[in-house]
C-alpha cells in the first residue's frame, strides 16, 4: 500500500510539475526584476530623444536669419548616440542578469534535480506498450527517459551548453562592461534608489549585481541539468514492476504545497545570502519597511509619470 | 581812448573773458560730436541680373554629460551659396538660391521678409529677420517677433538687431543682432536657446555682405520623485554661423 501512495504521490507531482514551471518560466521571461530599472532609463531616454528632436529643429529655424541665404544643414553630430549604444549594452547585460537569477531563484534549490531522479518517464511511457516483451521496454525507456529530460529542460528555457554554469554566464555578462561603463551604471543605480528608495525589485538586483551568484545555486541548477534517474537502466525492471503495481489506484493523494510554493525558492540568491545570511536580512528588513505607493504602470513610456511599478514582478 | 570809424575801437576780450568764451566754444563742439549721427535708412537694394556669391560657414560642437562623463563632438562645414536675381515686381525682389544642386526660389521684401517661397515647407523656413521701415539711429534696437509652431505649442522666438555705427567711407553698417527662444522650462528640464552676434549691411550692395552669430543650446535634464531631485544628463551644443559675400557679378 506504502508503495501505491508513494507512486501516485510521484505521479501527481510530475503532473503539476510539468505544467506550472513551464508556465512560471513563460511568465516570468517577460518580466523581470530589471523592469523598473530599464523602463525608467528607457522612459528618460524617450523623454530626452523627443526635447531633442523639437528643439533642434528650432535651433535649425534659428540658424540662419538671413532670408537671402540658406542654412547650412551639415549633418549635425549626436554625442548622445554613444550613451544610448551603451545603454543598449546595460539593457543586454541586465536582461542576461536577469535570466541567471530567474534560473537560479527557480532551479537553484535542486529540488527539481531531486524530483527528476526520482521521476522515470521513460518507464511510464513503455507500460502501455501492449504486446511487447518486458525485457524490450527495459531497452526503449533509459531512451525515452533521456529524451524526455531533453525535452522538459527545453522547454523550461535551460540550455545545458550555457547554463551549466551560471556564475560564469554571469561573469561574461559583466566582463563585458569596462570599469567606466559599471561606474555609470552604479552611478544610475544610485539615482533610481534615491527616487525610488521602496522599490525592491531594483534594489534586489543591485544586490544581486553587486554580490554575484551563490555557489549552492550555481550547484543546484547545474544537478537540474544533470540529472538523471535514479538507478538508470539498472533499477528500471523493479521500477515497472512498482509501476504497474500502482497503475490501478486512483492518484488521490494530495502534493506537497511547500514542494511547488515559490516560498520554498530562497528569497536572495547572493553570494553571502543563503538562508539566514546578513544580506537575506537587510533583504527581509527592507521588504518589511516597505511602504505601499500608488501603483503606476510601468509600461507608459510616455505617459505623465516615469514612476516604475513599486510592486514585484 | 582810441577812434575808429564810428568813433569806438572794437577789441577782442582779453584775459578770463577770452578763456570764457572760448570753453563755451569747446563745450559747443563736443556736444555738437556727440550729437546723434545721421539716421540711416537700410533696406535690400538688389540689382536685377546679378548674382551674389556668398560663402556660408557653420561650426558646430556639441557635448552630452552624464555624472563625470562627458562626449564632446564637432563638425564644421563651409558652403557656397549663389544669390541671382531674377526682378524685382512691386517692391518684391524674386531671388533664387542655388547650394549646389539644393535650389529654392523666395520672394523678398526691401525689409529683408519673405513673403513666399514656393518649394519650401512655410513651418521650416527659419525665422528671418528684417530691418527697420524708414530711417534708424545708431543706437536704437530694432525688434522682430514671431511664434514658432512647435509638435504641440508655438514658442515666442525674438531677433533684436541694434544698429551700432555706420561707416560712411565704406557704406557699412554695423549692426549687433542677439535672438531668443522662449523655451518652456522648468526645475526638472531646464534649456535654453540665444543667439548673439554681429552683421554688416552694405549700403552700396544692398544687402548683407558680412555677418556672424553664435546659437547656444542647454538641456540639463533631471529626474524629480516627491522631495528628491537628481541631475541626469545636461546636453550643450553651439553653432557658429558666418557668412561673407565673396563677389557679385552679372551675366
Amino acid at each position: 500500500m506504502n508503495k501505491v501512495t508513494r507512486g501516485a504521490d510521484r505521479l501527481l507531482a510530475v503532473v503539476a510539475l510539468v505544467v506550472w514551471l513551464p508556465l512560471l518560466a513563460a511568465a516570468q521571461s517577460a518580466d523581470g526584476i530589471h523592469t523598473p530599472f530599464t523602463i525608467w532609463l528607457l522612459n528618460n531616454e524617450s523623454r530626452v530623444l523627443e526635447l531633442l528632436a523639437t528643439d533642434r529643429r528650432l535651433l535649425d529655424t534659428m540658424s540662419m536669419g538671413n532670408g537671402m541665404l540658406l542654412a547650412p544643414r551639415p549633418p549635425w553630430p549626436k554625442p548622445e548616440n554613444r550613451f544610448w549604444r551603451l545603454h543598449l549594452k546595460f539593457l543586454a547585460y541586465l536582461t542576461e542578469a536577469n535570466e541567471v537569477y530567474r534560473l537560479a531563484r527557480q532551479f537553484g534549490s535542486g529540488e527539481l534535480a531531486r524530483l527528476i531522479s526520482a521521476v522515470h518517464p521513460g518507464e511510464w511511457a513503455t507500460l502501455a506498450f501492449r504486446g511487447i516483451p518486458a525485457y524490450r521496454a527495459c531497452e526503449i525507456a533509459p531512451f525515452l527517459n533521456d529524451f524526455c529530460g531533453k525535452a522538459y529542460l527545453a522547454v523550461l528555457g535551460l540550455d545545458p551548453s550555457r547554463d551549466a554554469d551560471l556564475a560564469g554566464r554571469l561573469n561574461r555578462a559583466t566582463r563585458k562592461l569596462t570599469d567606466t561603463e559599471r561606474r555609470l551604471l552604479n552611478n544610475y543605480f544610485g539615482n533610481f534608489l534615491a527616487l525610488y528608495p521602496t522599490n525592491r525589485t531594483t534594489r534586489r538586483l543591485y544586490a544581486f549585481l553587486q554580490t554575484g551568484l551563490g555557489k549552492q545555486f550555481v550547484q543546484g541548477v547545474a544537478s537540474v541539468l544533470t540529472a538523471k534517474p535514479a538507478g538508470g537502466g539498472d533499477d528500471t525492471g523493479g521500477l515497472l514492476a512498482e509501476l504497474a503495481s500502482t497503475a490501478g489506484e486512483a492518484a488521490s493523494a494530495p502534493v506537497d504545497p511547500a514542494l511547488l510554493s515559490p516560498e520554498a525558492i530562497p528569497a536572495d540568491l547572493g553570494a553571502d545570502a543563503g538562508p539566514g545570511s546578513a544580506t537575506g536580512g537587510q533583504e527581509s528588513a527592507a521588504e518589511a519597511a516597505e511602504v505601499s505607493g500608488p501603483q503606476i504602470d510601468i509600461f507608459n513610456i510616455m505617459g505623465p509619470e516615469e514612476a516604475p511599478a513599486a510592486k514585484t514582478p | 581812448m582810441k577812434q575808429g570809424n564810428h568813433g569806438i575801437e572794437r577789441t577782442w576780450p582779453r584775459g578770463p573773458r577770452k578763456r570764457a568764451i572760448i570753453g563755451i566754444a569747446a563745450v559747443c563742439l563736443l556736444l555738437a560730436g556727440l550729437s546723434p549721427a545721421e539716421a540711416i535708412p537700410l533696406a535690400f537694394q538688389l540689382r536685377p541680373g546679378h548674382t551674389y556669391t556668398f560663402e556660408v560657414t557653420s561650426r558646430l560642437t556639441s557635448e552630452f554629460s552624464v555624472f563625470e562623463n562627458r562626449h564632446p563632438l564637432s563638425t564644421a562645414a563651409t558652403g557656397t551659396i549663389a544669390v541671382k536675381v531674377l526682378g524685382a515686381r512691386q517692391g518684391v525682389f524674386i531671388i533664387d538660391l542655388w547650394e549646389g544642386e539644393n535650389h529654392c526660389r523666395r520672394f523678398l521684401r526691401p525689409d529683408g521678409s519673405v513673403v513666399g517661397a514656393p518649394g519650401e515647407e512655410a513651418r521650416r523656413l527659419p525665422f528671418f529677420w528684417t530691418l527697420p521701415t524708414g530711417d534708424w539711429q545708431p543706437g536704437q534696437k530694432h525688434r522682430v517677433t514671431k511664434g514658432l509652431v512647435n509638435d504641440r505649442q508655438t514658442i515666442p522666438a525674438t531677433w533684436e538687431l541694434t544698429l551700432r555705427e555706420f561707416d560712411a567711407a565704406s557704406g557699412r553698417a554695423r549692426i549687433e543682432v542677439a535672438g531668443n527662444v522662449a523655451i518652456p522650462t522648468d526645475k526638472q528640464i531646464q534649456r535654453s536657446i540665444d543667439a548673439k552676434g554681429t552683421l554688416f549691411f552694405n549700403v552700396r550692395e544692398g544687402c548683407f555682405d558680412q555677418g556672424e552669430w553664435t546659437l547656444t543650446y542647454q538641456l540639463a535634464y533631471a529626474n524629480k520623485e516627491i522631495a528628491v531631485q537628481r541631475d541626469l544628463w545636461k546636453i550643450q551644443e553651439t553653432r557658429v554661423i558666418g557668412f561673407r559675400l565673396k563677389e557679385v557679378t552679372y551675366e
